[in-house]
């Protein structure tokens, strides 16, 4: 089959099809939201009428719903933590939906290559799953390693007031941001053949490079599947 | 004149039948022929094959849908010229079109015996036919009419970027559909 042959068979759908595409539709609302690697859902004070939130001194944001955002690159140097055990919740599935906008970057990818850890651009989606999925092909990792969950935490604050005899919380953006990575436990069984040290750095860089977030640190955590 | 004033037209061997379509669906043809073939005199050419081919064909044809009737004759035309002239390398829209049709079928194919093509027609239409109404919309819009990705994405209110990903998977899905169909 060549692709003239693919091009003619196309041309060959019923007619209903042909005259259905070019039928006007109304345009649905769409919602420009973009799935970052790492989301909260302000970066400015929010204020929520008659909703009292408890004040944290860390607040934990899921970041498996989308949101908008939009954040000032903060330079900072990366720290890695690397945890066993802890708990995790999954990625809700969704289903494939065209009413939430996924942006196409490009990206290095890094990978570790005869000992030394190397990159190379790549374009894709930016969901932290279609870079882990990345990650993952060019270090020869199976399908059984998966994310469990993304998260984003920050060290913003949570102002209760008051305000013409209503509840009001105030959130006040912190100045650092982690980035928790939670995976399946079972990447340990490519430690030997890559060295676990350059694997997961390899991880941490992509998944950095990756973050329209600069974050401050990064927190890789290991679970059971 | 409504399609059916203007196949009975035909059907009546009344010449003015192709004046009719050239009036009502000059337009819409030529824009098939140019957006495969990016020449307009080449363009105007097909159409004018369109009309006759058309003529040739109205007996014994008669049509559910004059208009699409007509797409695809000019469709078909104009690949068979694109084909002939080897217009492919003139670049344009369509050469972007068939690179990316390349990507769903293996790389060292020959041309399709005519019993594979029935087989590969059917499978195309049930394929496209299961897509969900937007993903088909655009499919169409790309891979029947060769219109560019920055006009589709103005036509849906989507940015470029959202419109090559549904292409992108879509394609996906579609070399996946062949491939189980043991097309490949």
């Amino acid at each position: 089959m060549t692709k003239f042959d693919l091009f003619d068979s196309i041309g060959n759908v019923d007619d209903e099809l042909i005259e259905k595409a070019t039928e006007p539709k109304k345009s649905s609302k769409i919602n420009k939201i973009f799935l970052l690697t790492g989301s909260i859902a302000a970066c400015a004070a929010i204020a929520v009428t008659g909703v009292y939130l408890l004040s944290s001194q860390h607040t934990t944001v899921d970041t498996s719903i989308p949101v908008t955002g939009g954040y000032t690159e903060k330079g900072a140097e990366l720290s890695s933590g690397i945890t066993e055990g802890g708990t995790y919740s999954e990625i809700p599935h969704t289903e494939e939906s065209y009413d939430t906008e996924i942006e196409i970057i490009t990206s290095d990818i890094f990978y570790v290559k005869e000992g030394i850890i190397e990159k190379t651009p790549v374009e894709h989606e930016a969901t932290p799953q279609a870079v882990f999925e990345l990650w993952k092909k060019m270090n020869n990792i199976g399908d059984e390693v998966k994310i469990l969950s993304v998260k984003i935490e920050s060290n913003g604050i949570t102002e209760e007031s008051e305000y013409d005899g209503q509840g009001v919380a105030t959130y006040h953006v912190g100045d650092t941001l982690t980035f928790n990575l939670t995976i399946t436990k079972n990447i340990e069984n490519y430690y030997s053949s890559s060295g676990k040290f350059l694997l997961l750095s390899s991880l941490e860089k992509t998944m950095y490079e990756a973050s329209e977030i600069k974050y401050g640190e990064f927190n890789l955590i290991l679970a059971e599947g | 004149m409504n399609d059916l004033q203007i196949i009975e037209m035909y059907w009546k061997r009344n010449e003015q039948a192709i004046s009719v379509t050239a009036e009502k669906y000059g337009t819409y043809c030529y824009s098939i022929a140019y957006g495969i073939l990016h020449n307009e005199e080449d363009s105007k050419e097909s159409v004018n094959d369109t009309y006759m081919s058309a003529w040739n064909s109205m007996p014994p044809h008669k049509p559910n849908v004059l208009k699409t009737f007509l797409g695809k004759i000019t469709r078909r035309l104009s690949i068979d010229r694109l084909k002939r002239k080897n217009a492919e390398k003139r670049g344009g829209e369509i050469a972007e079109v068939l690179d990316e049709l390349s990507e769903c079928i293996s790389p060292s194919g020959d041309p399709i015996a005519e019993v594979e093509k029935k087989m590969l027609d059917k499978t195309i239409n049930t394929f496209v036919r299961k897509l969900k109404d937007t993903e088909q919309r655009v499919f169409l819009y790309r891979y029947w009419y060769a219109k560019p990705v920055k006009e589709i994405a103005k036509l849906f209110g989507f940015s470029e970027s959202k419109v090559k990903v549904m292409l992108m998977r879509t394609r996906n899905k579609l070399k996946e559909k062949l491939e189980t169909e043991g097309l490949l």
